[in-house]
């Protein structure tokens, strides 16, 4: 079966979601995932990739992602000089910062469809942005952020505060 | 409710998604993180074993500087035990909460993140071993090791002829827990020896070796210098106006001498540390405004076991240091190392005569003023660095992460 072009004559890749919606998108982009890369590789990649582990919402962030991140990686366009080098390095700086500006379950469901495509870059995002709102927090702050149960007694809790009392003054 | 859901979802990361996240923070938030769930917890301590223990900053006592080429020993104000960050994200310790202060004591060693310090002045005979205090800074723990018992030497025919040269952290028995052993090193007569502290949870238990005959020591034991130098595993005590310095194995109590490069034999100014990228026995001299760096190993034209990695010129950068003269003569005298950065940051600490105290990154060539903010000294050399390997976490297994009931 031949392959779908894109308007500009590139390859297109068709993603499939768990509940059944379809994502189009540039061989390039959609090679950001190294489970889509490999499988297209292997040719086994038409007339579509089903992703039965990835729910239509967060797929459609997914390709938001990959399409910025291939349309702007660097030499897409031919050009490569220093100077526009950096401006779309500040370009998808900005980009990264808005994109992961999200709650926190949806943070969650990125990281985990980050680590199941394999996409590096898009996973370290994820894990920083998580770190990031970890720092400065107490433990009883965190763990309501992120909705974690306490499942410590509070004789343990005490012992380990007093343990490294340094990290929890002012906090 | 919303928070049920978020339960499901942070439940759903695996355990290398937890370390992912967990592994870019910043030692305080690290551990403050670990204390959100057990699972967070043994995450956390996955990354505190496959870390470094993060070096978070010195400890030191500030210091006046000293008129410029004065050369007879003034008396010097000991001041309080100060702590430079090192760096703005690193917590700031502070030994406030030792109760009585430590303006009567004066740092000796740091390692494994303890603080060892001894009283001063040391008013004691040469051969009374003095009190030992041990500071664990992050968990704001102290113990005062009592004096070894009369009786601990039998029939100590030594104790007219003493010398205590100095004390050092030997090893720490748990990661967290005060449990650790400190040594003290004497010269009794012409051969050296160790005494052993061993602190557990409150008792102290000293234990003395037998002389070390293999080793004679032929000169006046006040040529060493009472702070020893941890590097490589081993620990090397500097002496004075020699070519070797002086070695306990912290493992075997055995202890030797080892020679410096003969180029550096009559020189007899050089610092022992650890090697930047691998942590490697080095040994560093400033010797007529050049910088030389050795390392310990065999290679074609090695001396002594040790071979030259690094030759640096020092008068251009000399040349920035406000101040200090420009002949060679008052160049040599007035400027030498104090000291390798135990924090393996590629840096040198170097000392001069009333031109104030500097550090110099060995590959970049930068030379910076260590002072603190109110124009004191910074006094690395004299405080062995905080190396503070923090017992972030438990460095045992997970078992050992649930806590011990015994703090």
């Amino acid at each position: 079966m031949a392959a779908a072009e894109g308007s500009d004559g590139g390859k297109m890749i068709v993603l499939i979601s768990a509940d059944g919606q379809r994502f189009e998108l540039p061989e390039a982009a959609a090679k950001l995932s190294q489970i889509v890369l490999y499988m297209i590789e292997d040719g086994c990649c038409y007339p579509s990739i089903p992703l039965p582990k990835v729910d239509g919402v967060i797929l459609a962030k997914i390709v938001e992602y990959c399409n910025k991140h291939a349309a702007l990686s660097s030499g897409a366009d031919g050009s490569s000089d220093a100077a526009s080098e950096r401006s779309k390095e500040r370009e998808l700086k900005i980009f990264d910062a808005e994109f992961i500006d999200v709650d926190v379950t949806t943070l969650f469901d990125v990281m985990m469809a980050a680590n199941y495509l394999n996409i590096k870059g898009l996973l370290d995002l994820a894990c920083q942005r998580t770190a990031d709102l970890i720092k400065g927090k107490s433990p009883e702050q965190i763990r309501q952020t992120f909705g974690i149960k306490n499942d410590f007694t509070p004789e343990e809790e005490a012992a380990i505060r007093k343990e490294n009392a340094w990290a929890f003054d002012n906090i | 409710m919303a928070s049920e859901a978020w339960t499901t979802t942070v439940a759903a990361l695996t355990e290398d998604a937890i370390h992912d996240i967990l592994r870019r923070l910043p030692p305080a938030d690290l551990l403050r993180a670990a204390l959100a769930c057990q699972r967070w917890r043994r995450a956390a301590a996955r990354c505190s074993i496959l870390r470094a223990p993060p070096l978070l900053g010195y400890f030191f006592h500030p210091a006046d500087t000293p008129p410029p080429m004065a050369f007879s020993a003034s008396k010097r104000t000991l001041f309080p035990v100060a702590f430079a960050p090192v760096d703005a994200s690193s917590p700031s310790l502070s030994l406030d909460f030792v109760r009585r202060g430590t303006s009567s004591f004066t740092i000796y060693d740091v390692h494994l993140g303890l603080m060892l310090l001894l009283p001063v002045p040391a008013s004691l005979p040469a051969g009374i071993l003095p009190r030992i205090l041990v500071l664990d800074p992050a968990s704001r723990r102290r113990a005062l090791l009592p004096q070894p018992p009369r009786d601990t030497l039998v029939d100590d025919r030594w104790r007219g002829s003493r010398q205590f040269v100095g004390a050092a952290v030997l090893s720490r028995v748990h990661p967290s827990r005060l449990c650790f052993d400190a040594v003290c090193l004497t010269i009794d007569g012409k051969h050296p020896r160790s005494w052993v502290a061993s602190y557990r949870d409150g008792e102290c238990h000293w234990k003395v070796l037998p002389l070390d005959m293999g080793v004679t020591i032929q000169f006046q034991p006040h040529w060493f210098e009472g702070r020893c130098v941890h590097a490589a595993g081993d620990m090397y005590w500097h002496i004075c106006n020699s070519a070797r310095l002086f070695k306990l194995d912290p493992a075997t109590l055995k202890f030797s001498y080892l020679p410096a490069p003969s180029e550096l034999a009559d020189y007899h100014k050089f610092r022992v540390g650890e090697r930047p990228q691998d942590g490697r026995l080095c040994m560093a001299s400033v010797k007529d405004q050049e910088m030389q760096f050795w390392v310990r190993g065999e290679t074609d034209g090695s001396d002594n076991g040790w071979f030259l990695e690094k030759r640096v010129c020092m008068r251009a950068v000399f040349d920035t240091v406000p101040g200090l003269p420009r002949d060679r003569v008052s160049r040599i005298v007035s400027t030498w190392l104090s000291d390798i950065d135990p924090g393996r940051t590629g840096k040198l600490f170097i000392k001069t005569m009333g031109y104030g105290r500097y550090s110099f990154h060995m590959d970049t060539g930068k030379l910076e003023r260590l002072a603190t903010e109110d124009g004191k000294e910074v006094v690395i050399t004299e405080t062995r660095l905080s190396d503070s390997s923090l017992p972030l976490i438990s460095h045992q297994t997970s078992e050992d992460l649930i806590l011990h009931e015994d703090i």
